[in-house]
């Protein structure tokens, strides 16, 4: 169950900075899929501005829906929730995002989730970024200090931004297993980037992340028993190519990410170890903004070394999992929006992994697999719409449909429920100022 | 205006009538429309209207980086350029390579002929606005020497 669900964000404060409609940085007029202008516009520490009045980088959004799963589920998904047909405020959100000097902006987000019913640190990207020239080369050069791995990454491929942009959060997710890389850290970690984008096409970016320090998580509205353990070893590194021909756009691009974990906190302790290694490309055809086409690709490998685990396991003398695990994780999505207002999506999620009974009980398999298919309307965002820019609405229908869940298609948890059991239905309304 | 001023604009109204005329058998009802579809989220054409870009209203025939109130950056102001209609259909090929480190994040228009008709497009419009509004505000290129801020 990921009562987190939904990483979605448009910001109604950038478009008041710049003077721009939605649509100028976002496909369909809301977030969060960045068109090319938009990703320069991230990786320029969101300081692009009109000069015009006073700028004051404050936005807020909410977002809440009606959730059907095919049959109940074995128990309400939170204390204030039924078995079935719920309907939840699922987020209200507030923002710091825009400019704060020349070279250095913001996308800080704090939320409070109406499921879990507390305030929390969400989403954090601080960032400066400067331009030089050298000769005929124009080489952006910027820092990001943020609080989720890929959360700084400007393409809608990587985890943090990939679709579902927003989900139910009182439904099945995606599976009870992911990589780190894919928001097993966020946002009880803290990073720091050195990145650089040369001539508008090459992003190479290299950083590390640190875990907050327990009583720091607790501070942050994370909850006292999600402690992530200490963090150690972690390398985060990136490299894309983007080519813009104005009316279309595509990207490929390279992840990494190496972490090791302590979880607890025992200084000299053993380690599980994670290598994560990834590809991805982005595609998105604009036109003269009537059809919108976008489409997205990752792959993630991750191997594992789960030295504390195991370590654990023989402790407590009960049966230990492999010491060696792997996890692949594919996600494929496309968009179509019309006049960038009528969109549908389809998306493919599969995580799979190596066999571990102990680890994977009761299935002995990670594999959880599936389909999404969205249609939304988006009536505002437009350089002509009504309440520019302070009126942003985004209407949604999303269906998910599992093929596998926690490993197996049928019987999953092993008292018989089908992984179909879970298909999910999600009626959502957005709203962003 | 006075006589300094006088001979000051002269010479750059008529780099502007010259480029206008020479348009080059651009489309400016299509150059119209890409205006709209590339140009018009962040550029007016209308006199004095600064959005995230300067106005381009008499933009052919002007200093780069002349507009007293608008915030260009460094590598614009250094340029030293004057707008003719070949400067900008070159310039609109990829302007970030055409001039590194300006602000604009627009990666150009590859066709020749699209570029022609946008430029097209600006000098109809200019040669549709009264010859006084055309004028009165240009400057001396030198004012784009890193001297016009």
């Amino acid at each position: 169950m990921l009562l987190f669900a939904g990483q979605a964000s448009a910001l109604p404060s950038y478009a008041r900075q710049t003077g721009y409609a939605c649509i100028k940085c976002h496909v369909g007029g809301f977030g969060p899929q960045l068109t090319p202008y938009g990703v320069r516009f991230k990786l320029a520490a969101y300081t692009e501005t009109d000069h015009k009045g006073l700028k004051i980088p404050v936005a807020a959004f909410i977002y809440g829906g009606f959730t059907h799963t095919e049959k109940d589920q074995p128990t309400p998904p939170t204390p204030h929730t039924a078995v079935n047909d719920n309907t939840t405020l699922d987020q209200i959100s507030g923002f710091i995002a825009g400019r704060w000097f020349e070279d250095m902006g913001s996308f800080v987000q704090v939320t409070y989730n109406g499921n879990t019913k507390g305030l929390s640190t969400d989403n954090t990207d601080i960032r400066y970024a400067h331009d030089f020239v050298i000769g005929s080369t124009d080489a952006l050069v910027g820092v990001t200090v943020n609080n989720n791995p890929t959360i700084q990454d400007p393409f809608n491929t990587l985890f943090a931004w990939n679709f579902p942009y927003l989900s139910s959060a009182v439904a099945f997710g995606q599976g009870s297993t992911g990589t780190q890389i894919s928001g097993g850290l966020g946002p009880a970690v803290l990073g720091e980037s050195l990145y650089t984008f040369i001539n508008d096409s090459i992003l190479a970016e290299v950083g590390t992340y640190h875990a907050w320090s327990p009583a720091m998580q607790v501070k942050l509205g994370l909850g006292a028993g999600n402690d992530i353990g200490r963090i150690g070893d972690s390398v985060y590194w990136r490299l894309a190519y983007l080519q813009d021909m104005n009316t279309q756009a595509f990207s490929v691009g390279l992840v990494g990410f190496n972490v090791s974990r302590q979880p607890e906190r025992i200084p000299g302790g053993p380690i599980d170890r994670y290598r994560d290694i990834g590809a991805d490309a982005w595609y998105e055809f604009l036109g003269n903004g009537r059809h919108n086409i976008a489409a997205y690709a990752s792959y993630v490998r991750e191997d594992q070394n789960l030295g504390d685990m195991v370590a654990n396991a023989v402790a407590a003398g009960g049966p230990v999992p492999n010491p060696n695990e792997r996890l692949y994780d594919l996600r494929l999505n496309a968009s179509y929006y019309y006049d960038q207002t009528y969109g549908v999506t389809i998306g493919r999620f599969s995580r799979r992994g190596t066999s571990d009974p102990v680890l994977y009980a009761p299935t002995g398999s990670p594999d959880t697999t599936g389909t999404i298919f969205q249609v939304d309307y988006t009536p505002f965002g437009k350089a002509d719409s009504w309440g520019r820019p302070f009126a942003n609405v985004r209407v949604g229908l999303q269906y998910t449909l599992y093929d596998k869940y926690n490993g197996a298609s049928t019987n999953y948890d092993g008292t018989g429920r089908n992984a179909g059991d879970n298909n999910t239905t999600y009626l959502f309304v957005w709203m962003a100022i | 205006m006075n006589l300094k001023t006088f001979l000051r604009v002269i010479p750059l109204a008529c780099i502007s009538i010259a480029a206008g005329a020479a348009q080059a058998g651009g489309d400016p009802a299509h150059g119209a429309e890409l205006f709209q579809q590339n140009c018009a989220a962040c550029h007016s054409h209308e006199r004095g209207q600064n959005l995230v870009g300067p106005s381009l209203f008499s933009v052919v025939g002007r200093a780069a980086a002349s507009i007293a109130d608008f915030a260009y950056s460094d590598a614009m102001k250094r340029s030293g350029i004057v707008w003719t209609q070949d400067q900008l259909v070159a310039y609109l090929k990829a302007p970030r390579r055409f001039i590194p480190g300006i602000k604009m994040m627009f990666p150009g228009l590859p066709d020749q002929k699209d570029r022609e008709d946008v430029v097209a497009f600006l000098s109809k419009a200019q040669e549709s606005a009264p010859a006084s509004l055309t004028t009165i505000d240009v400057p001396s290129p030198n004012a784009a020497l890193g001297v016009a801020k």
